[in-house]
């Protein structure tokens, strides 16, 4: 009986202080801003247009989508993704709102800006017009329409990647380009 | 233990009111420590409820017959393996096991977002702790399993005969994995509609809870069609029952929830509908342990039956009603600005699996529920059978199994009519062929000709998909064919899991149509020596000799089954008197090949000696076994899918370092 009488005075001790140490911890200010949440709502889109992109281009190596197919919603998902990585950029430069970013979601930030920034150096002169983007980055490869496609991988990580990439979409290391 | 038990059971009670109410209050007036209780709430209740379910195990090992859920469904002559799984045979020591379930389950999903969608947790965290609470509240003032038993009995009640069986063993603790696994889910989806956040987050959190549940339901439905064929002894797996009917009614609807939710993620369409899945889903978990504990339908799982169907129906009507409520007032922020891109696309081809599907859950819950409108409406019950359910079930499986043919074929987004015209050719032709082959052979019957034909067209498809793949690969990547095999499913493992779980489907079909249209039944009586022919099998009835245990008597017959003029098994159907409880059961004898079992039935035993035997030829029932193993087998590969672990990637500066991929992740 004892016994019983001190498993359940353990039982409840051990719940009330369960519950109860968050009160005495509690701190103010670490209420979820709106900019976070849309940051990664962001990122989860780009992650999806990621892996779109790289289906369609296997879909096409897989013989599924034809050429003209292809490259009519290659663009349509490339042109989706900057936008999405341009919103990102720009959420990104409100450092009163992002100052309590998670430290994941911060480094992952950097990482993808810088990529989306030294892509559009390397590419155009104007890297900050967004026609200059998506000019440069129609693949010189694709101008002649009747060429086959040329599959390409990751040296890296060994991934297909879609021949227009600067980046690999798995590992983030930079990509030769041949063209 | 008892007192121990019976005091855990309040403390988890209490503990769920509190963190239903605490989190609300903490999300709505935002203080992230009232939620942070809360979320310990959670935690300690889970710690609580295993303390009370190991008390109830302890008193099933002891024969602590005070204690009413020991006294209910154990007795001391019991068998120690089925005294454990007593636990869960008895309805207080069910409710408490569902308790338990969803208490581990809901501290497991917490615990993996404790540092993501800090916006719909706390909401989050209500909705499983108020479905905690409605089952904490049944458990402590309805049926409460350590509620004392005086004067104490000098035994139990004893197990059901017929749960006491390895089959009934595993079949209810997977079912109600499954059943309780889609609460979570649920309550992501309630948590994104009161915040608002209706982006396809919530979805990307639940994947893996929606696939795990989805899972365990598949294999409690088998586990328990496993059971019904070697134990209920009618000669079928499957009766239309009702609670069987209640039990793959959320597993259709979940199957078409993880089709529609692909469209979301890629297209960001479809957030109505997939809201309206899962609520749909949960909403038949929560009916399903309706119609078994309500006894509104007579049912094979009658022993079940109480007076609790009462509260179960005003927890799904509040469910309904504030789940729907919420949608309606969402329902303008849950417009998609997206449209299919053609008619001829994988995802027109998911929407009409989906129509599908959710058309055959309708079919199967308007026959389950009919009994009970016709009463309502007309005074006279009409009950249901299995001519419904086939009639309207059978071209609608039929054409599921078609668009699982048509779906992996389309590309996402478009297909062109050339591009279609080159992948069907084959699988097409050999469909056909199929059929042709087995017109030739002698098969006439239009449904088991159109079935296997599509079965056939199916599995082309799928390994024409897994060959191609590899062969894509293979020029990508340099690969040899094996490994590029490998890195196909490992790179996509949803794709190519899902393509696995289609085969073991089909093998499951496969085995369905060849026992329901091709099954052979003969009855005879027998005196020892007499020979009887089934089909090709030649049965000689030996004799019947007798046994007894602890527990039961049994009179079982030996029966030696030639085949070809050799002598190929014998079998020993039985006829068993359980003492405790006592009831008759009856043991059926199965020998089982990958072509046909052979199913016999001790029907009776007559004083003259001879014995009646029912004998079904059950051809192709192994298959459904077998496609349930591969479909385990293909559920796992989808669940290898980790986009969100940790994973080495090369920082900025070329440094390889490890780091937490940043997308919310589920478990």
């Amino acid at each position: 009986m004892a016994m019983s009488y001190f498993v359940i005075g353990l039982m409840t001790v051990c719940a009330v202080a369960a519950v109860a140490v968050p009160y005495l911890r509690a701190r103010d200010g670490s209420e979820p801003k709106d900019v976070q949440w849309r940051l990664r709502e962001l990122l989860a889109a780009k992650d999806t247009m990621y892996a779109t992109l790289k289906e369609l281009d296997f879909d096409r190596v897989a013989g599924k989508l034809s050429e003209a197919d292809f490259r009519q919603l290659e663009s349509q998902y490339r042109d989706r993704a900057i936008e999405v990585l341009r919103e990102i950029d720009r959420l990104k430069d409100r450092p009163e709102e992002t100052l309590e970013l998670d430290d994941d979601l911060a480094e992952a930030l950097e990482r993808e800006i810088l990529a989306l920034r030294t892509a559009t150096r390397a590419d155009s002169p104007s890297p900050d017009s967004p026609e200059d983007l998506e000019e440069g980055d129609e693949p010189p490869a694709r101008k002649d329409e009747d060429a086959p496609p040329e599959p390409r991988f990751c040296s890296q990580c060994g991934v297909p990647v879609i021949s227009t990439d600067y980046f690999c979409f798995s590992c983030g290391a930079r990509l030769r380009r041949d063209g | 233990m008892g007192d121990i038990g019976f005091y855990a059971i309040w403390l988890g009670g209490a503990l769920a009111g509190y963190s239903m109410i605490a989190s609300f209050a903490g999300g709505r007036m935002g203080r992230p420590h009232w939620v942070e209780s809360a979320r310990n709430g959670v935690y300690a209740q889970a710690g609580v409820t295993c303390i009370a379910v190991l008390c109830i195990e302890v008193g099933l090992l002891t024969d602590d017959f005070s204690l009413n859920a020991v006294a209910a469904t154990s007795s001391r002559s019991l068998p120690l393996f089925y005294k454990v799984t007593s636990f869960w045979g008895g309805q207080a020591g069910s409710l408490l096991f569902w308790a338990w379930i969803l208490s581990m389950y809901s501290a497991v999903a917490l615990y993996s977002n404790r540092n993501r969608n800090r916006e719909i947790i706390p909401y989050v965290i209500t909705t499983l702790s108020a479905t905690s609470a409605f089952f904490f509240i049944l458990l402590t003032f309805f049926d409460n399993p350590f509620s004392r038993i005086l004067p104490v009995p000098v035994d139990g009640r004893g197990l059901n005969p017929v749960l006491q069986d390895p089959g009934m063993a595993f079949h209810p603790p997977n079912l109600y994995l499954g059943y309780v696994g889609w609460t979570v889910p649920f309550a992501f989806a309630i948590g994104a509609l009161v915040t608002g956040r209706l982006g396809d987050e919530w979805i990307r959190s639940t994947r893996r809870w929606s696939l795990i549940a989805w899972c365990f339901l598949g294999i409690g439905n088998l586990l328990g069609s496993w059971w019904a064929y070697r134990e209920l002894g009618w000669g079928g797996y499957w009766g239309w029952d009702p609670v069987e009917n209640a039990a793959i009614l959320p597993w259709i609807t979940g199957t078409a929830f993880l089709h529609s939710v692909m469209i979301q993620e890629k297209k960001g369409m479809l957030k109505v509908w997939n809201l309206v899945l899962v609520i749909m889903t949960f909403t038949l978990t929560i009916f399903g342990t309706f119609i078994v504990r309500s006894g509104v339908i007579s049912s094979v799982h009658a022993f079940a039956q109480s007076s609790l169907g009462y509260y179960f129906s005003v927890f799904l009507g509040l469910v309904i009603v504030s789940s729907l409520g919420l949608l309606f007032w969402r329902l303008d922020k849950l417009q998609s600005p997206n449209q299919l891109e053609s008619m001829l696309s994988r995802e027109s081809a998911f929407l009409l699996n989906n129509l599908i599907l959710v058309g055959a859950a309708f079919s199967i819950w308007w026959g389950t529920v009919f009994p009970l409108v016709s009463e309502a409406v007309t005074g006279t019950r009409i009950t249901i059978g299995p001519p419904f359910f086939n009639r309207v079930n059978v071209p609608i499986g039929l054409a599921i199994i078609l668009l699982t043919g048509i779906g992996p074929l389309i590309a996402w987004r478009r297909a062109s009519p050339s591009q279609l015209k080159k992948h069907f050719l084959i699988p097409l032709a050999i469909g056909f062929g199929t059929g042709l082959v087995l017109f030739a052979l002698g098969m006439r019957s239009f449904y088991g000709l159109l079935s296997f034909s599509l079965i056939a067209f199916v599995l082309l498809t799928v390994l024409d998909e897994f060959f191609r793949g590899t062969r894509a690969r293979q020029r990508l990547a340099e690969e040899s064919a094996p490994v590029a095999l490998v890195n196909l499913t490992r790179r996509n493992p949803r794709r190519y899991g899902g393509y696995v779980v289609h085969l073991g489907m089909m093998a499951i079909f496969a085995g369905i149509t060849g026992s329901s249209v091709f099954q052979t039944q003969v009855e005879s009586t027998l005196k020892p020596g007499e020979v009887a022919q089934v089909k090709d099998y030649w049965v000689q009835f030996g004799r019947i000799g007798s046994r007894e245990a602890a527990h039961l008597r049994a009179q079982s017959a030996d029966l030696q089954i030639r085949q070809a003029g050799r002598e190929i098994a014998i079998l020993y159907p039985e006829r068993r008197l359980y003492r405790n409880p006592e009831q008759p059961t009856t043991e059926v004898a199965i020998r089982s090949t990958l072509t046909e079992d052979l199913y016999v039935i001790l029907a009776g035993v007559n004083e003259n000696g001879s014995a009646t035997f029912r004998f079904y030829v059950n051809p192709l029932v192994s298959w459904i076994w077998i496609g349930g193993v591969i479909f385990v087998l293909g559920a796992l590969i989808c669940l290898w899918y980790e986009p969100h672990g940790k994973r080495t990637r090369p920082a900025p500066s070329g440094r390889t370092v490890e780091t937490e991929a940043r997308a919310p992740a589920g478990l």
